[in-house]
């Protein structure tokens, strides 16, 4: 597959260096073209996108309040179906905060409507515009501003592709900018069905996750080798699992991220023990619904 | 046109659907529900032509109405009480983004204790959310200003509440005059325009910095003030066509008089009748009622209390540590010291012609100087 | 102006009665306001709606408390109820005699239960004894024309109305004063 060439997005954006999330939606763009309307709440791509008079996403794009993601981009889908305007896509883009936590009853609202709307979570795992706070979608072990250690983060992360896949929509994919190609080829897919679509791209954060800005893709290529974050689709309810992790070891990945500093031995044995079972439900699934 | 006995709510749907709305989303409260059953049940027969959207909260269901009226629909919600206080942050939301939106409100009482009866608190509780606020008093009044809603919140770029009391006019049945064609030249004319277009991306709402942000807030303030004039020129229209007339503000009675009797939704019909007992017992009395409290009409209520001795303010709403809102307001933009408020008729509790009297003689008779609350123990 | 009071319980068709006769009296001409109480309704549980009736718009916005006439669907209710002094009560009964008379109030009594189950209206449990009663109305008031009564039946019910109809006939033909 060849990636687009044009840029929708620009590149003088305001992410940090080294940003997932603005890595993630350079892509996505690149998949979707420019008949595409996003919506973004409070998150990093508040200010990513520019400020007061900007706008460097390159398409339209509706700011709004934390929890109405969903809900803002199905208005959008019932006046353009009004409107009988059928070759544009609308987006919601919402950070892990605005979707596993405030915004999940909007985003169960609108998958259970099937409203037909592509909802993109990017996930950082943490509230990062607001400065490293825990979200649900942190993960266990992890160190933020409200789990410091010796508390770090005591529960596992939300499986939110088994929550909105309990909604029965057509189309749930994970995706990470590590495998440019297969995130292109599933906001593609998304775009090309009717209904809800949700993907979940996993998003690392230099200074959030504290590592190196120049070390994004690999640590996004590492979680899905050590088995972390799970490459897979769910597609009218059929799982298939786009990668098979080498399952590296965990502690490669854990090392080279500051958070995981002040792990205890106990939570990266926890860490790994879910991983693994992780994997054995995905087999399972992918197994007899496959 | 016809006349049919219809409730404020049945009203109110029968606007929508002749008002050619494309998009409606809303979640259900007491007492509004029945709006958008009714207007489910249009869209079911096919009678109105619109996408509804079937949302799952009262944040969600003004959320939803953002996106269609920014990507350029005529948008329609209704909701009430705790539904209107769970919206709040959406409400400044849609009208920061001069978002067109009309919403129908039931007035009731917020809890606890849990109430579902009449009382303005809810929505006089966001006034401060940029909204135009419309307050009917009756069944034909909440139909006529559903249709100048939807023209004055396009002509002005700014979302629209209609106020009605809950039961007292969402379900008290009367005779309403129901519009054939001939309301067409008017609520066919549709002045929405689309902020989101593929062809022309802006961003909506982006972060502003503080010598952004005031000019943004001063221009919205100037927009919202506009609809006072702008209401005026709809309302001659609209006249011609109904021979119904409607201005932010409504008088009844004595010029010159020497008790004003002021009132806010369903308070000013039973007001009528008060103003009638007073001027039958040779006390020159005026009913002056606030149709329009958002932009509010300070130059039309100076002009109306021209000549007025004393100013009894009946609030069915309060303000905890303070009292009546409107009394409040009126005080505060006409820097007036004749006016007496009364807190009465919260949670559905009965205000009659004959409260009304009551209190009016006592404040000619310096029985009455200070806020009260009235209340008799029914 | 008229104030008239319909009570009975919940499934008892005391809103759609009230309803009804707002229309009615409408149709002949009057101004008219329907006010539902809307409290806690459950199905058996007391319901009550009032009409008001005038030759000019209708301005209050309160609730009635005493009635000039009251249309009683369920005459357990008859010890809770208020009514103005020298006023009317039509109750749904077969029997009068257990009834406190009084020279202030006058009492019309019509069987609607036995009339509407002779029309298939509702359960044994649950008679629909609304549409019946509003024919014994029509009888005792004077207010209205049958005629009326069946236009507006049938405006409302469409292709139910005539089994409503008849049971408003057969009450008309029935109610007596005790
Ligand atoms: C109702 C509401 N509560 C809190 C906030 C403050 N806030 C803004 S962004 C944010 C965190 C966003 O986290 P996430 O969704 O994960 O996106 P990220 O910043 O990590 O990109 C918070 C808490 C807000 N804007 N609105
Ligand atoms: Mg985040």
């Amino acid at each position: 597959m060849i990636i687009p060439k044009e840029e929708i997005m620009k590149s003088n954006h305001l992410a940090c260096p080294g940003c997932g999330a603005a890595l993630a939606m350079r892509l996505a763009l690149k998949a979707l073209g420019k008949k595409t309307i996003v919506v973004i709440p409070a998150c990093c791509w508040t200010i990513i996108n520019g400020t007061w008079g900007n706008n460097f996403a390159g398409v339209p794009v509706f700011h709004t309040a934390f929890a109405t993601t969903a809900a803002v981009a199905a208005g959008i889908r019932a006046t353009l179906e009004m409107q009988g305007k059928d070759d544009i896509t609308v987006m919601g883009w919402a950070g892990d905060g605005g979707t596993f936590d405030i915004g999940l009853q909007a985003l169960s609202g609108a998958a259970e409507r099937n409203d037909d709307i592509i909802y993109v979570c990017y996930d950082n795992e943490a509230y990062m515009n607001t400065g490293i706070q825990r979200s649900s979608a942190t993960p266990i072990g992890a160190e933020t501003t409200t789990t410091p250690s010796p508390i770090v983060k005591d529960r596992p992360k939300k499986d939110l592709m088994e929550i909105v896949a309990a909604h029965d929509v057509p189309y749930i994919a994970s995706a990470t900018v590590a495998y440019p190609t297969d995130l292109i080829k599933k906001f593609q897919k998304a775009k090309s069905k009717k209904g809800f679509k949700l993907i979940h791209i996993l998003s690392p954060c230099p200074p959030g996750h504290k590592f190196p800005e120049n070390k994004t893709v690999e640590i996004s290529k590492l979680a899905v080798e050590t088995g972390v974050f799970l490459l897979y689709e769910i597609e009218d309810g059929k799982y298939r699992i786009n990668k098979k992790p080498k399952f590296k070891d965990l502690d490669e990945y854990l090392d080279i991220q500051g958070r995981f500093r002040n792990t205890p031995k106990e939570q990266r044995e926890a860490l790994k023990e879910a991983i693994k079972k992780r994997w054995e439900y995905l087999l399972v699934k992918a197994e007899h619904f496959g | 046109m016809k006349r049919l006995v219809l409730g404020g709510n049945d009203a109110v749907a029968y606007a929508v659907k002749q008002s050619h709305v494309d998009v409606v989303s809303a979640y259900p409260i007491t007492p509004q529900t029945s709006i958008i059953e009714k207007i489910a049940s249009f869209i079911a027969s096919g009678d109105m032509k619109a996408r509804f959207i079937k949302v799952e909260s009262e944040h969600s269901a003004m959320a939803a109405a953002m996106g269609a009226s920014a990507a350029g629909g005529r948008v329609f919600t209704a909701t009430s009480s705790q539904g209107l206080l769970y919206m709040h942050e959406v409400l400044h939301w849609a009208a920061g983004a001069s978002l067109p939106i009309v919403m129908a409100n039931a007035n009731r009482a917020v809890a606890p204790p849990w109430s579902i009866w009449a009382e303005q608190t809810d929505s006089l509780s966001q006034r401060d959310t940029g909204w135009i606020q419309f307050y009917a008093s009756n069944s034909q009044e909440a139909y006529d200003i559903l249709f100048l809603s939807f023209r004055l919140a396009e002509r002005v770029k700014n979302p629209v509440m209609v106020c009605m009391d809950g039961f007292l006019v969402t379900h008290t049945k009367e005779p309403v005059v129901i519009f054939g064609d001939e309301i067409e030249e008017f609520i066919s004319v549709k002045e929405t325009t689309p902020l989101l277009e593929v062809d022309r991306p802006k961003a909506i709402g982006a972060l502003a910095f503080p010598q952004d942000y005031m000019p943004v807030k001063i221009e919205q303030h100037k927009r919202i003030s506009s609809a006072l004039a702008e209401f005026k020129t709809l309302s001659d229209q609209f006249e011609k066509i109904s021979s119904r007339r409607y201005d932010p503000v409504y008088v009844y009675g004595e010029e010159n008089a020497d008790i004003v009797i002021v009132a806010m939704g369903s308070n000013a019909e039973t007001a009528h009748l008060a103003v009638d007992l007073l001027n039958r017992d040779g006390i020159k009395s005026k009913l002056v009622k606030i149709v329009m409290f958002r932009p509010f009409p300070k130059d039309e209520l100076i002009k109306a209390f021209e000549g007025a001795e004393k100013i009894a303010v009946f609030d069915r709403n309060i303000s905890m540590g303070k009292g009546g809102i409107t009394k409040d307001e009126i005080v505060g933009a006409l820097g007036i010291n004749n006016v007496v408020g009364i807190v009465c008729g919260l949670g559905g509790a009965d205000v009659t012609e004959n409260d009304m009297v009551k209190v009016a003689k006592d404040i000619l008779e310096g029985k009455i100087q200070e806020d009260m609350i009235l209340w008799g123990g029914r | 102006m008229k104030e008239i009071g319909l009570h009975g319980r919940g499934g008892q068709g005391v809103v759609m009665a009230g309803e009804l006769l707002a229309n009615i009296y409408f149709k002949e001409g009057y101004e008219v306001q329907f006010m539902p109480s809307y409290g806690a309704e459950r199905r058996g549980s007391p319901s009550n709606a009032y009409v008001r009736i005038d030759n000019k718009r209708i301005l209050y916005r309160y609730s009635i408390k005493a009635p000039d006439e009251i249309i009683v669907l369920n005459v357990t209710l008859l010890p809770n109820l208020l009514l103005k002094e020298g006023g009317v009560a039509l109750l749904n009964s077969s029997d009068s005699s257990n009834l406190k008379k009084s020279d202030k109030i006058k009492f019309f009594v019509v069987d609607a239960n036995r009339i509407a189950l002779e029309c298939k209206l509702g359960t044994p449990a649950i008679p629909l004894v609304n549409t019946a009663l509003l024919g014994a109305y029509c009888k005792i008031s004077g207010d209205f024309s049958l005629d009326t009564l069946k236009k507006i039946y049938e405006e409302k019910m469409g292709k139910k109305a005539y089994l409503n109809i008849e049971a408003a006939e057969k009450a008309y033909e029935s109610v007596r004063e005790v």
